[in-house]
């Protein structure tokens, strides 16, 4: 059969057309179609610099064409899916493209093959990943790259030639419409940089959102193609395919007007020919480092006693684009800032900006101000790269009345204003008598206060420049017009991308001519004649980091008679986050940041919630289900602020409560909103997480549950083990795939597929669980060697970040656990006298033992004392974690330097995180943690005094510590 | 990149534009100066009022050449701008002495059905409403209105991000008390409090003084002052502390901060009420002066000779609109002739003010 008519056969019929055996030639006829057309757009897309892929969404087909299409591979399938049809491959890929454009971001296959009689049978998943895979080699087509194609390895193929599915569009309008005003020709002419600028702004979207915009190329090509006006051609995207993205973005009169409001934009920067030099090109001529939108900001308060000194934590998030796992590591990471005393920033923090830390010593500069503590070694070069503080041996502070003294980073003084001055210890200030050294309470470093007199002499001014500082008179270069987003008042201005860039330049003696250098680019401008301001305005400025000089000329081609500079920072517009920012009235602060729904749920997360003192708001959680319905609301008026104690009680109260429990295990969100009407509001939605392997538990009529797991892997090589309550390190394999019921004592369940792994608890059948008689979880422990702690810290971990259902014994359960294998790893470690008081323990209450614990710690002298420090000091350390950590670290120095550990700080914390909740040390850098290993295992005097003052400030806290001998400190 | 010189001028349309302000609108007008204020506030909050309107002269003077952008016309800006809400005076969380200014949250109040009054600054100077809602905001003065449809407006505020409040949240307003009473809570409050040492830069109200100009009202303690006055004290890093104290000889010896009923407003507003009732029990109350026949031609024009709290600013709004102030007066409002009686009557009973009715210039 030739079907010379496809669009009249595909509303005449195609079933008698496959009837006649025609499935094969109707196949043959598109493959054959799609070819020359793919080939064509190959071509041109090779033509673009750089070149640029083509999609499986771009086959150009009428409606009628493609269900043709559509049916003809049905028919195929249905058909045995032989050879004769799987020759003619391009229908396929065109279908499996399509379906991705419609997929809403749950699983591929499940409507695939709903929609595909007979492919469970005869379809084969891998073949379709072989024919895009193919198509990328023929035609050009595009790769899918990021960590989403590395997890899922066939499913990324279709999805990515989706081009952008369905339920992106609106985030992706969102994204845009956010970026409009830092847009420049250098960006619509540059797709890959486009697409790196956006992704690294879409922090605060959805994870699932957050993987389209890893893949940075395609996300700059959608972005680029949706700002060609109607009716005109893309070079990126074939105009049907992009007309129906546009189609599906205005839909929605929000994303409709959004995506208006962006070629708006992008129209007025063709127009305007925003173009600007890159700064890259001109910073590698320049010598010194200009300041960066994410250096920290330095300042100075004085109070009664003296001077105090402050940094204003930056954006980090906006490295994003140049590393994608950045976020992920800042969200879940603690930060350790210089000039703290190694102090750690609480996990996550570091992605809310504006926030304060005060120096207790002055950072040095050639230490990296900001590491993220087991933070990776590029993730941790990119920040000590790009956050960092001024070269010594001077900072300058101007002084304000009624504001903190800001830094001024170039380092000059001008007459008439007054500074503050911190040196580096042995660095001598300039001898004048307008100089006058000032208390500090920062260690390391040296004040003076300046007050810089009207007028300065040449002698003066030879000795402030001597000194190495500035002294400039003549002229002022500042911005003027429109407030800037940071302005030190002295020479360093912060601006907005696509705001009007102006600047004002005063002389104290009119000049005939005026040089303006930027980045090294001239232009001279006659003064304007009578005036002693000269306006300009810059257009253009590319984002990053310029240096403006003026210098002026005076009349009759004479020298120079002043020069003035500028250092300029042009930084993305900024978005307000919807856990709201540093200067509203409320604000949420999440540890880690952005957590997950299980993580907020069982507690690994922490809110804390800023607020106006001795006032209250309206705290409400709203459960919601995967198209964003509502499935449960509790609202209650809570006291502002809320620290993160304040939190876990009410976390401990309400998330468990009726109001939300029974509607927890199917939900895919949450929302924690907090407001007060006039004062703030502030947001944060959690998301069940876009995981390839997910756990979700069932609850049975008859009492009881049950498990199944969502496999979005592809792969078919899942192992699914389950661990019993009982013996909860001995794992049974389970079939993947199969409803696994719940034994009366629960456990664990435990998927791994490569490198991921999902795993829950199965909740036990209380009312079976209560006609049993208790039993301990049994752990069996081997020989006393490195390799068997490390296999039950894997053991403790693997219980500890399980997901818990929203079941009250499925929680006491883990905790018996946890408490089973800390207690033998302990007693593995800690030696037999500590391990016999670890069997007691299980039997009684802790606080019972709080007199026999300090000699068990040891029995030498300085065992003694250091097991006394330990036990007088109970009471202050049970304040809070951070109490116990510094304290523990302080009574160990002088012991734990003996044995070779001179970091403190860093051996308290293993310690006493070995002594309460040892799976989180799997997360520690490895060769850190087996050095501390061996290291308690040749002295476990420090393991028993860790466990004494994690059991004792337990004991203390609650009075009884049976239930939680091995809780959550440390 | 392209760097031109530019007039003066030319650099204050940029800057109305930037400020997405109608073009007509004044720099240095008190809309002008308003926009640039939320604008600094945008990038600086929490800050003391002191570093935003620092940061306005900054980018103002060089362009003032009639130096009618001042400190003082800016510092006054500010304190309109805090009574309607689109900046909070709050506690510092951290410094609990300390009083910072925040951005108020982005929020509207229905005045009439169709036309709403916006409230509150985004941070990152984003625009409140931008081009999304195809309707212009309406600058006058301090405030900004816009005018929808009655229909979808809720509907369509609340995509944008805007937060509704209640007319009746917003007007809320202390009870109402004669001005013997707030005065003996406030004095009973002293007799409790300890000595209040040398209190370092304070300046008080002079109750003797005009109550008709309330600039020069303000000055240093003296060696005869002996009584409770109305004072305020600057700090180094917010805003100024307001309190009642009692001064003996001119030197402070008990003294209580403001505001002692409601820790989310501003101290001021019970500082200003506390004024109105010492000026009340004096037998000099705060004038309201009522001039209606001229000028305008449906409504009357309010002249107020001294701030009024917050709750009573916020009345003003909700019934009429600011508009350039009368010689001598504070601030003006014009109001349909139908609110005048409502307000008198509220002002009155709020702040014991005394109304003066006039008409064409002549005293009725």
């Amino acid at each position: 059969v030739v079907v010379v008519n496809v669009e009249k056969g595909a509303q005449g019929g195609t079933a008698e057309i496959f009837a006649q055996g025609g499935t094969a030639e109707i196949l043959e006829y598109f493959h054959r179609k799609l070819d020359v057309h793919f080939r064509h757009l190959h071509d041109a897309r090779q033509q673009l610099a750089p070149a640029a892929p083509v999609f499986g969404l771009e086959h150009d087909l009428s409606g009628a064409d493609l269900e043709l299409l559509q049916a003809t591979v049905r028919a195929a399938v249905a058909q045995g899916f032989g050879p004769r049809f799987r020759q003619w491959w391009l229908p396929f890929v065109v279908y499996a493209a399509e379906f991705g454009y419609d997929y809403v971001g749950d699983e591929y296959w499940p409507p695939f093959e709903a929609a595909t009689p007979s492919w469970r049978t005869h379809g084969d998943r891998y073949r379709i990943r072989a024919w895009f895979s193919k198509f990328a080699d023929d035609y050009g087509g595009a790769v899918p790259t990021g960590a989403f194609a590395e997890h899922f390895t066939i499913i990324s193929w279709p999805i990515t030639h989706a081009v952008l599915p369905v339920y992106l569009q609106r985030q992706l309008a969102e994204l845009l419409d956010g970026f409009r005003t830092g847009l420049t020709t250098d960006l619509l002419n540059d797709p890959a940089a486009l697409g790196r600028a956006l992704a690294s702004r879409s922090v605060g979207y959805t994870e699932r959102f957050r993987i389209f915009c890893e893949n940075t190329a395609l996300l700059g090509q959608v972005a680029a193609a949706l700002w060609t006006g109607e009716g005109e051609e893309s070079p990126y995207l074939v105009r049907s395919t992009l007309e129906r993205i546009v189609g599906g973005l205005s839909s929605e009169r929000q994303s409709r007007e959004r995506l208006t409001r962006w070629r708006q934009a992008a129209s007025r920067v063709r127009t305007t020919g925003f173009r600007s030099q890159s700064p890259e090109t001109t910073s590698r001529q320049r010598k010194a480092r200009l300041p960066s939108a994410t250096d920290p900001k330095l300042f100075l308060r004085r109070d009664d006693a003296g001077w105090r000194a402050y940094a204003e934590l930056p954006d980090l998030t906006l490295l994003q684009g140049r590393l994608p796992h950045l976020f992920d590591e800042l969200r879940t990471s603690r930060a350790r800032i210089a000039g703290l005393d190694g102090k750690l920033l609480a996990t996550g923090r570091l992605t809310y900006p504006g926030q304060e830390v005060r120096f207790s010593s002055w950072p040095r500069p050639e230490v990296p101000f900001v590491q993220l503590d087991r933070g990776s070694a590029p993730v941790n070069a990119l920040i000590a790269d790009q956050c960092m503080i001024s070269p010594g041996p001077w900072w300058l502070f101007r002084r304000r009345p009624g504001a903190p003294a800001t830094e001024v980073k170039g380092k000059f003084v001008r007459p008439g204003h007054s500074y503050c001055l911190i040196a580096e210890k042995g660095t001598e200030p300039p001898a004048l008598p307008w100089i006058s050294e000032a208390v500090i309470h920062v260690d390391g470093v040296r004040a003076f206060e300046l007050a810089v007199p009207a007028t300065i002499s040449d002698d003066e001014a030879a000795e402030v420049v001597a000194a190495g500082l500035s002294a400039l008179a003549d002229v002022v270069v500042r911005p003027v017009g429109l407030v800037a987003s940071s302005w030190d008042g002295e020479g360093t201005i912060e601006w907005l991308a696509g705001e009007p860039a102006m600047i004002a330049i005063s002389a104290e003696r009119v000049p005939d001519k005026c040089i303006i250098s930027i980045d090294g680019l001239l232009s001279v401008f006659n003064w304007p004649p009578q005036q002693s301001d000269l306006f300009l305005v810059l257009d253009g400025l590319a984002v990053g980091n310029h240096e403006v000089t003026a210098t002026l000329l005076a009349p009759g081609g004479g020298p120079s008679v002043a020069a003035g500079t500028l250092l300029v920072t042009i930084r993305d517009p900024q978005v307000r986050p919807a856990s709201a920012t540093s200067g509203e009235g409320i604000r949420l602060l999440a540890s880690p940041a952005r957590p997950t729904l299980a993580e907020l749920w069982d507690g690994r997360a922490t809110l804390l919630i800023q607020g106006p003192p001795q006032s209250t708001g309206q705290l409400s959680v709203i459960l919601r289900d995967a198209a964003g319905a509502e499935l449960g609301r509790i609202r209650r008026r809570v006291d502002l602020p809320m620290s993160t104690g304040g939190w876990a009680r009410f976390a401990r109260q309400e998330l468990q409560g009726d109001g939300l429990r029974g509607r927890y295990d199917e939900a895919e969100s949450c929302e924690v909103v907090v407001s007060r009407a006039g004062v703030g509001f502030a947001s944060l939605v959690c998301e069940r997480g876009f995981r390839p392997l997910r756990w979700v538990i069932v609850k049975r009529h008859r009492g009881g549950h049950a498990a199944r797991l969502i496999d979005r892997t592809d792969g078919g090589k899942t192992l699914v083990e389950f661990f019993p309550v009982e013996s909860p390190l001995r794992g049974t394999r389970c079939t993947p795939g199969e409803e696994i019921e719940a034994p009366p004592r629960g456990g664990l369940l435990r998927a791994t597929t490569g490198p991921l792994e999902a795993s829950v608890i199965l909740p036990p059948d209380p009312n079976q669980l209560r006609a049993m008689r208790t039993a301990r979880p049994s752990v069996q422990v081997g020989a006393r060697t490195p390799a068997e702690v490390i296999r039950l810290l894997r053991g403790h971990r693997n219980w500890l970040v399980a997901d818990l259902p929203a079941d009250p014994f499925a929680r006491y359960q883990r905790q018996t656990v946890l408490n089973a294998i800390t207690s033998a790893l302990i007693s593995l470690i800690a030696g037999g006298y500590w391990a016999k008081f670890e069997g007691q323990l299980s039997d009684d209450h802790v606080i019972d033992h709080l007199d026999k614990m300090p000699e068990l710690v040891g029995i030498k002298h300085y065992q003694r004392i250091l097991a006394k420090r330990i036990g007088d000091c109970l009471w202050c350390w049970s304040d809070s974690a951070a109490a116990l950590e510094s304290g523990f670290a302080e009574a160990i120095a002088s012991y734990a330097a003996h044995c070779g550990l001179y970091d403190s700080a860093k051996a308290a914390r293993f310690f006493l995180k070995l002594a309460s909740n040892p799976g989180e040390l799997m997360d520690w850098d490895s060769s850190d943690r087996d050095r501390l290993i061996e290291h308690a295992m040749r002295s476990p005097v420090l393991v028993r005094a860790a466990r004494f003052a994690v059991l004792g400030t337990e004991a203390l806290q609650s009075g009884d510590a049976t239930s939680s001998a091995a809780g959550g400190k440390g | 990149m392209n760097v031109s010189p530019v007039s003066r001028t030319e650099v204050m349309e940029r800057a109305v534009k930037g400020l997405e302000l109608n073009e007509v609108v004044d720099l240095a007008s008190p809309e002008g100066a308003c926009a640039s204020l939320r604008r600094a506030a945008s990038f600086l909050c929490p800050a003391s009022p002191r570093q935003l309107v620092d940061a306005v002269l900054d980018a103002l003077q060089p362009l003032d050449t009639s130096s009618s952008v001042t400190r003082d016309s800016l510092m006054e800006q500010l304190d309109l701008l805090i009574s309607v809400g689109d900046l909070l005076e709050l506690r510092d969380p951290e410094e609990r002495e300390t009083r910072q200014l925040y951005l108020g949250p982005p929020s509207y109040v229905a005045k009439t059905s169709g036309q709403y009054l916006l409230l509150g600054v985004r941070p990152y100077a984003a625009p409140l409403i931008g081009d999304a809602l195809g309707a212009d905001v309406v600058y006058k003065g301090h405030t900004r209105s816009i005018l929808l449809d009655a229909k979808i407006a809720s509907t369509q505020l609340d995509a944008i991000g805007l937060h509704e409040i209640r007319r009746e949240q917003w007007l809320k307003a202390p009870r109402v008390e004669d001005s013997a009473g707030i005065l003996t809570e406030l004095r009973q409050r002293l007799a409790v409090a300890g000595p209040s040492g040398q209190v370092e830069g304070l300046t008080l109200i002079d109750p003797l003084r005009p109550v008709r100009y309330y600039k020069g009202r303000w000055r240093d303690s003296k060696a005869d002052d002996t009584g409770d006055f109305v004072a305020r004290r600057p700090q180094a890093y917010g805003a100024d502390l307001w309190c009642f104290v009692r001064v003996q000889a001119g030197a402070p010896v008990a003294l209580i901060d403001f505001p002692v009923a409601d820790l989310t407003a501003p101290g001021r507003d019970e500082a200003w009420r506390a004024q109105a009732a010492l000026d009340a029990e004096r037998g000099q109350p705060q004038v309201l002066r009522v001039r209606t026949g001229g000028g305008s031609e449906r409504g009357a024009m309010l002249d107020l000779f001294a701030p009024v709290p917050g709750w009573a600013q916020r009345y003003l709004e909700f019934s009429g609109g600011p508009v350039t102030r009368s010689k001598g007066s504070l601030f003006s409002y014009e109001v349909p002739a139908a609110a005048v009686r409502g307000l008198a009557e509220f002002l009155g009973a709020m702040l014991w003010m005394q109304v003066l009715e006039e008409d064409e210039g002549g005293t009725a």
